[in-house]
């Protein structure tokens, strides 16, 4: 029975929200199961497991039904499990008594959403246990919850696919298979296997600890961000710092076309793919540029390529302070916060595809003007892209910088009203590392502070920012439009 | 040879009449008063539908030699020749407008032994002639080694009143016959150049083009404008963006236009009318090399010709598909008019030869061209080509021998499998089939 006059089955959705928090109360047994073995506190693991368990069941319960859901639905799940995802991975933090309710929702949230913006300055102070879990929960949000979701709960195959589109990054969701539950346990296998290649090269050729290897490869594949150090990555050795970036490079690459590339043996569609090509143009063009403006070295060429990689597959992970460094290299990370990985990905932000999408608009366009009636179409990688996902693309990538401009007027307000000294360029940097969840800006917001001392009206702002750049805003931006309710 | 034709319309009856003298022509045609049209032929005329079993018995198709399907709808065509096959017939040939259909008989066996496409014939012929502003015609041998033109020497061609010995022809390439105010002279060393002669040449493709541009002083071709993405427009479109060029091509169908620029990458395709002034202008179209015109109608593509020829373009192509319109079309100022049915009828007839893989017709009737393999009991074999009794209107053209091109000279002598491809006299066109 549908409610009322809504033109959405929030039956039918809840239903399978219900089923999505019951089976996420699983993941609560990798920290338990840390906490016992290092001697940590494990209870708080065990009861957010079964509050999951038991909430989840009854809501299932209690919105049974065996109608399936449309697209309209599928924005609702996703948007709604998504915030109660991040609700309850939020709860170990306050139970083990580090952060009260906000600052633990604003760390749960760009855990999932692989922002990677922290609240916490001390984090070796943190029992290990839950230095796991925060790495989890970004390893989780990764390649998506519902993608795993749909990999591996039955009966959750129809629905399934509205769900991954919305929750899939970039404009259309590439299916390796014609099952869309197995193109998302395909999805997870490369994610699963390229974690644990990292976790054993970060161990036996970065020569870090177990612990350490496993808690960054997890926030690595995620183009996360999270530390289980102080310093983060800057405290590595060099060749855990080379290691990290292959594999940030790698979390941004298309999943779908490393699958083809590797799995299926076909390396040229790498080099084939438009995509691909401008995302490793881009990498190189930044590095180039960044190591021109802080100065030549083999020291700086490292963190160049790594800053560039960490920023634009929206990482965060800093080799160095780059709070630090001049301005023109600062307002290149800048705009590479704005860039992201490819579609596909675990990256955040606009993402290339859809930037060279407008690039070839803009020039198609121009090209328009001088020749009124010539037909021309878009094309990548040869093949020629719908006028339909030209015109989405181009909508989203105005209705990002249009959510990104009044965030930032909205942040500089509720900043101001708080008393704290944050520039122009600091607050809209915050506002781009949110939403395109990078982590990390500049001033009070940079690579070695936090996002602590914001006001907390701030932190719902950031929070809100993070949730929608990470459902690529319209699963999120539908809810607040009227007809989307009432059909 | 027992001959069906299936379908009397232009194609069908060009074919009937070719082969009507030497063989015993059946043509099926469904439209009464399309039999009424074959009464001038010598060749049994039955209606009915040529795709159905019945009709194809009553035609004798069990023991028939040949069918030719011809009609319009390509369906039908492959039907027909399926259905023949099954009864017993033992060569069918299927005409296709349709290219995919080609592709789908290369893989695989339809029933049809020989697939001749019109859009491809069509488009390859305008495209052979590109570019070459002399040209009237071309015609490709032994899988496109060789290509025979004929060429109209302008006034102000710089070889006018030059030897052929003087005129440096290239090695490639041998100038098979002058015709010349309807005589068809087979060419010496001394015969002279003149302004208004028709040359044929015969050659490899490099040597003949090389040799034309000479002759028509055209400019080397940059740039294209088709007109109508049809088929035949499409087609050539592809031929020419893998000739490296980089077409222009106006649609008028927004729909079509849409799906011609996705699928021809280097194509730059306008959505608008052939005839549009302002558009042409504003994108200095008419400033092309060559204009193709390939709409379906006739007097649509003659009233683009026109205009293009009018604005400056100095080749102009245009394809026309009533036969009576093409000496009209080229007496008023068009240069080539292209008739996809006489050149589909030309490639079918080809095909009934026999040893004679490949004929046509120049200059109404006056002359042939033959590609023949040659016989190993030909008494010519052996003997150079100087010494050889050759007949007195006969010229050995090109020799296509393993797979490479000889333009023979005096010293060359024939082998047995090569395949020669002769110019002949209407008159010694017997003799020499018969000496090879």
């Amino acid at each position: 029975m549908r409610l009322g006059v809504l033109a959405v089955d929030v039956r039918a959705a809840f239903y399978l929200v219900g089923k999505l928090i019951k089976w996420f109360s699983v993941a609560f047994t990798l920290p338990f199961f840390y906490a016992i073995g290092a001697g940590e506190p494990w209870w708080p693991y065990v009861l957010v497991g079964s509050v999951a368990l038991l909430g989840g069941l009854l809501v299932e319960r209690a919105a049974r039904t065996e109608r399936d859901i449309g697209p309209r639905e599928g924005f609702f799940v996703v948007a709604l499990a998504w915030l109660l995802v991040a609700g309850l991975g939020a709860l170990p933090f306050m139970l083990v008594g580090v952060l009260h309710p906000l600052d633990a929702y604003f760390e749960a949230m760009s855990g999932f959403t692989t922002t990677g913006a922290t609240v916490i300055a001390h984090v070796e102070g943190l029992p290990r246990a839950l230095l796991l879990w925060r790495a989890f929960t970004q390893w989780l949000g990764g390649m998506g919850i519902i993608v795993l979701a749909v990999a591996l709960l039955p009966k959750l195959g129809v629905g399934g696919s509205q769900l991954m589109d919305a929750e899939a990054p970039g404009p259309t969701l590439e299916r390796l298979t014609p099952r869309i539950r197995e193109t998302a346990r395909l999805l997870w296998g490369i994610y699963v296997g390229l974690t644990a290649l990292d976790v054993l090269l970060l161990v036996f050729v970065g020569r870090l600890g177990w612990f350490d290897a496993v808690a960054h490869a997890f926030t690595t594949l995620s183009t996360g961000g999270f530390s289980t150090k102080d310093s983060g990555v800057a405290s590595f050795p060099p060749a855990a710092q080379w290691v990290t970036l292959l594999f940030m490079m790698l979390g941004g690459l298309n999943f779908a076309l490393l699958y083809r590339a590797v799995v299926r043996r076909q390396p040229r569609a790498l080099l084939a793919d438009t995509e691909a090509r401008f995302y490793g143009a881009l990498l190189v063009g930044a590095t180039l540029a960044l190591l021109v403006s802080v100065g030549m070295s083999m020291d700086n060429l490292r963190h160049s390529a790594f800053q560039a990689v960490s920023i634009m597959t929206t990482t965060g992970y800093a080799s160095t302070d780059f709070e630090q460094w001049p301005a023109a290299a600062k307002m290149i990370l800048f705009v590479l916060m704005f860039l992201g990985g490819c579609a596909g990905s675990t990256a955040g932000s606009i993402k290339v595809i859809r930037t060279w999408l407008v690039f070839r608009f803009i020039v198609r366009e121009t090209r328009h003007v001088i020749h009124p009636q010539a037909v021309l179409p878009i094309r990548v990688s040869g093949r020629v892209v719908s006028e339909e996902i030209v015109r989405a693309v181009a909508i989203f990538a105005i209705l990002y910088v249009t959510i990104f401009a009044f965030g930032s007027i909205v942040l500089l307000w509720d900043v101001a009203r708080a008393g704290l000294n944050m520039g122009i360029v600091e607050a809209a940097s915050a506002v781009a590392a949110t939403l395109g969840n990078v982590g990390p800006g500049f001033g009070p917001v940079g690579p070695m502070s936090t996002y602590a001392q914001l006001p907390e009206t701030s932190k719902i702002l950031l929070v809100f920012l993070m949730w929608a750049g990470r459902l690529e805003l319209f699963p999120v931006i539908v809810l607040f439009v009227r007809s989307y309710w009432r059909g | 040879m027992r001959v069906i034709i299936i379908g009397a319309g232009e194609v069908g009856r060009s074919i009937a009449a070719a082969l009507q003298t030497d063989h015993d022509v059946v043509v099926i045609e469904r439209d009464s008063k399309r039999i009424e049209l074959l009464q001038n032929l010598d060749v049994l005329a039955l209606l009915g539908n040529g795709a159905s079993l019945k009709t194809l018995k009553d035609a004798g198709a069990d023991r028939a030699d040949l069918v030719i399907a011809s009609t319009d709808i390509d369906e039908v065509n492959i039907v027909a020749c399926a259905s023949a096959k099954q009864l017993g017939t033992k060569i069918t040939i299927a005409r296709v407008q349709d290219a995919e259909y080609l592709q789908t008989w290369r893989r695989g066996y339809l029933g049809v032994d020989e697939m001749v496409c019109s859009e491809l014939i069509t488009s390859q012929a305008i495209a052979d002639v590109i570019g070459l502003r002399g040209v009237r015609a071309a015609e490709e041998f032994a899988d496109g080694k060789i290509l025979m033109t004929e060429t109209v020497v302008e006034e102000n061609s710089p070889l006018i009143e030059l030897r052929l010995r003087e005129a440096a022809i290239p090695k490639d390439c041998n100038v098979a016959s002058i015709i010349r105010e309807n005589a068809v002279i087979i060419p010496r060393g001394e015969d002279r150049i003149l302004a208004g002669d028709r040359l044929v040449l015969i050659g490899t493709p490099e040597a003949v083009h090389q040799f034309n541009r000479r002759l028509s002083l055209s400019p080397t071709v940059k740039e294209v404008l088709i007109i109508g993405g049809g088929r035949i427009g499409f087609r050539l479109a592809q031929i020419l963006q893998t000739r490296g060029l980089r077409p222009k091509l106006i649609e008028l169908d927004e729909e079509r236009s849409r799906w011609l620029a996705e699928n021809l990458p280097h194509t730059l395709v306008f959505h608008g009318d052939g005839t549009d002034i302002e558009l042409l202008e504003r994108e200095g179209l008419h400033r092309c090399d060559v204009a193709v015109s390939v709409t379906g109608a006739d007097e649509r593509n003659l009233l683009c010709g026109l205009l293009l020829k009018r604005m400056g373009v100095s080749q102009v192509i245009v394809r026309v598909e009533d036969p009576n319109f093409i000496t009209i079309f080229e007496r008023v100022g068009i240069d080539i008019a292209i008739n996809p049915r006489r050149l589909i009828a030309d490639e079918i007839i080809g095909f009934t030869r026999g040893r004679i893989e490949r004929s046509l017709s120049l200059e109404q009737d006056r002359a042939e061209v033959l590609e023949i393999e040659v016989s190993p009991q030909s008494p010519l074999i052996g003997v150079k080509l100087a010494q050889a009794q050759v007949p007195a209107g006969v010229l050995i053209g090109a020799i296509v021998r393993e797979g490479s091109v000889i333009i023979p000279r005096g010293t060359d002598a024939l082998q047995p499998g090569d395949h020669v491809i002769v110019f002949s006299t209407k008159e010694a066109a017997a003799t020499i089939e018969k000496l090879l």
